[in-house]
């Protein structure tokens, strides 16, 4: 009977969170650093000191120019990619309660590659610089109105995946056409180029187009956090902890298709940034999912950025593919964490 | 007026009726044993009842208002559902599990404060899972996690506390424990609906019972007046053995009354 009578001794340690400064700050450290060396490595030798002064200068040095134009918008994009691959990834596995799920999924990243493979196709990329990412964003943005209209606004989850393997398949199998089609071996060549995903010769331009609609995607994912969380226990728990899952669901998807579209309109595909980086940080933050948008963010960008230097470093005459990297190095290495944590399974 | 009430509820999947104009009132302080056979419709009622399913026909009031209309958010700090067979989907910690019972009081952006910290040690200790606390959800057994998912129910302090089946895969010592604390916690003032199967439970520890039959409600009253040889002939198919122990009713099921289809005259 006396089972209830409550004594206020905290006596437990549940009010002990694992703190996630070590780790946050660990993460920062390394994209400074990896950021250093991006805007320095390259075929020409930039002394960062000497082009940084000579911003404010009427006549800039090459330096700087070199460092403002093309240095700085590879490296502000390779963050922004990197950030919401990562924090996509984060979102959808949370969302999805699957650690197998990526950005990928939906269908968002081959049909954003879909529509700029169609502004190559039919020369429009030739004619203006931004046609190519503007083509990825309405490919993806389309998809997005698909799903729902396919889905239907009370679907399940797994619908939505199914409809999202669908047009992937659609928006693939149009890409195959589109190469199918070529005018000629130079354009097939162009958009394979293309498709292999990279960060090359990107502008403000590029950073100015797509940075408002990621930041809108990132608002909407990091939106989720405490949805995520009582996901944990599934989805009709998840309700009655108070929580709309319609529109946690919208958020999440809405959200990965404009950050995920705007970010493969800009680079092509870049695969497994999404799928590996919560999946190696989720550990680390107690496997809370709302606790691993963050750092997942922070973790895609310092992947990506890595990968970015190492294609510079390991190719300097013809540059090995950015996405080409990610999917050699990812593909084994995700294998290699399906076996893992098999085991500890079992 | 009562705490939560449903008028002529019924579901319907396809041509079978799950329920089939169940009404059914509880008030503040009742702790009542929901039992019935396998397919009765135990768990579509307390979906109905909390909101995560519409019934086909039928509504349901808390505090005189419909449940559709109230908030979800609003609803959350109020009831608390324990679905059967709960399970975590990430190997979260125990004390972190328990933690999410607290979201409903919680604002978006707002950390974990003193309260919730006291609450969630509280009902650890309710659950007798103080000590798995920074254990990982995943490697409990069967019967500790139940316990865990008990105590994320009821770290958000619900008024009504919907649990389905929470003692069926606890041992004896712990189902004895559990189902004291749920007296103990409607004696504060708090209404309990719990699915049971175990009779002697039911007949011992609950207010009130409700019998579902079929998706009809067969019998709703005193443990006594419900678990009549009638009515679990009625209802289960079996006859028991009643028994009186210091002033309280046990019962121990004994002999089913009918063969299931196919069986000719016992097991092979």
């Amino acid at each position: 009977m006396t089972q209830i009578s409550s004594s206020n001794t905290l006596s437990l340690d549940v009010a002990k969170t694992r703190p996630l400064f070590p780790l946050v700050a660990g993460l920062s450290l390394a994209l400074l650093v990896l950021a250093g060396l991006s805007l320095t490595l390259g075929k020409v030798e930039v002394p960062l000191v000497e082009a940084a002064r000579g911003i404010f200068a009427k006549d800039p040095p090459l330096a700087t120019i070199l460092l403002v134009e093309i240095r700085l918008p590879r490296l502000i994009l390779a963050l922004l990619v990197g950030g919401t691959l990562g924090l996509c990834g984060a979102t959808l596995q949370g969302l999805l309660r699957n650690p197998l799920a990526a950005p990928g999924l939906i269908g968002v990243s081959s049909s954003a590659a879909l529509g700029a493979v169609l502004m190559l196709y039919f020369g429009l990329a030739q004619s203006f610089p931004l046609a190519l990412p503007i083509g990825g964003i309405t490919g993806a943005l389309i998809v997005v109105l698909l799903i729902y209209g396919i889905a239907g606004r009370d679907s399940s989850v797994l619908t939505l995946i199914l409809a999202g393997v669908a047009i992937s398949s659609l928006a693939a199998a149009l890409t195959s056409l589109a190469l199918n089609l070529a005018p000629s071996p130079y354009a097939a060549y162009e958009i394979v180029f293309w498709l292999l995903g990279s960060l090359a010769d990107r502008s403000f331009d590029h950073v100015a187009l797509v940075a408002p609609l990621m930041a809108v995607g990132w608002l909407m994912l990091l939106s989720t956090g405490r949805a995520l969380d009582a996901l944990s226990l599934g989805e009709e728990t998840a309700a009655t902890l108070g929580f709309h899952l319609q529109r946690v669901r919208f958020a999440a998807i809405v959200g990965t298709a404009l950050a995920v579209g705007a970010a493969v309109s800009v680079t092509g595909g870049i695969a497994f940034i999404g799928l590996v980086v919560p999946h190696l940080l989720r550990p680390l933050v107690g496997h809370q999912p709302s606790r691993l948008l963050g750092v997942s963010a922070l973790g895609g960008a310092v992947l990506l950025l890595a990968g970015d230097i190492a294609v510079r470093l390991l190719s300097p005459g013809l540059e090995l593919k950015l996405g080409v990297l990610t999917a050699i190095i990812g593909a084994p290495f995700f294998l290699y964490l399906i076996l893992k944590t098999r085991r500890e399974m079992r | 007026m009562s705490l939560i009430e449903g008028r002529a509820l019924s579901v319907r999947f396809g041509d079978l009726a799950v329920l089939d104009g169940v009404d059914f009132a509880a008030n503040p302080g009742e702790l009542i044993g929901l039992i019935g056979e396998n397919g009765a419709g135990k768990t579509t009622l307390l979906r109905v009842l909390a909101d995560l399913q519409a019934p086909g026909g039928g509504e349901v009031r808390f505090r005189g208002q419909a449940v559709g209309g109230i908030p979800r958010q609003a609803y959350a700090r109020e009831m608390a559902y324990l679905p059967q067979g709960a399970e975590s989907h990430w190997p979260l910690e125990v004390r972190h599990l328990v933690a999410l019972g607290r979201l409903p009081h919680r604002n978006p952006w707002q950390p974990l404060a003193k309260e919730d910290f006291e609450r969630i040690a509280t009902v650890l200790r309710w659950t007798d899972t103080a000590h798995l606390a920074n254990r990982t959800v995943t490697t409990l057994s069967g019967g500790e996690r139940v316990r865990v998912m008990l105590a994320r129910a009821l770290a958000a302090d619900p008024k009504l506390l919907l649990a389905d089946e929470p003692v069926a895969s606890l041992d004896p010592f712990h189902q004895l424990q559990i189902m004291e604390l749920l007296r103990d916690i409607a004696r504060q003032g708090a209404c309990v609906l719990v699915v049971l199967h175990d009779l002697t439970h039911a007949a011992r520890f609950c207010d009130r019972l409700l019998l579902l039959h079929e998706g009809n409600v067969m019998a709703d009253g005193a443990p006594a007046s419900v678990l009549t040889p009638q009515n679990l002939e009625k209802a289960f198919a079996i006859s028991a053995q009643y028994g009186e122990r210091d002033g309280a009713m046990y019962l121990l099921p004994w002999q089913r009354l009918r063969l299931c289809e196919d069986e000719s005259g016992g097991h092979p």
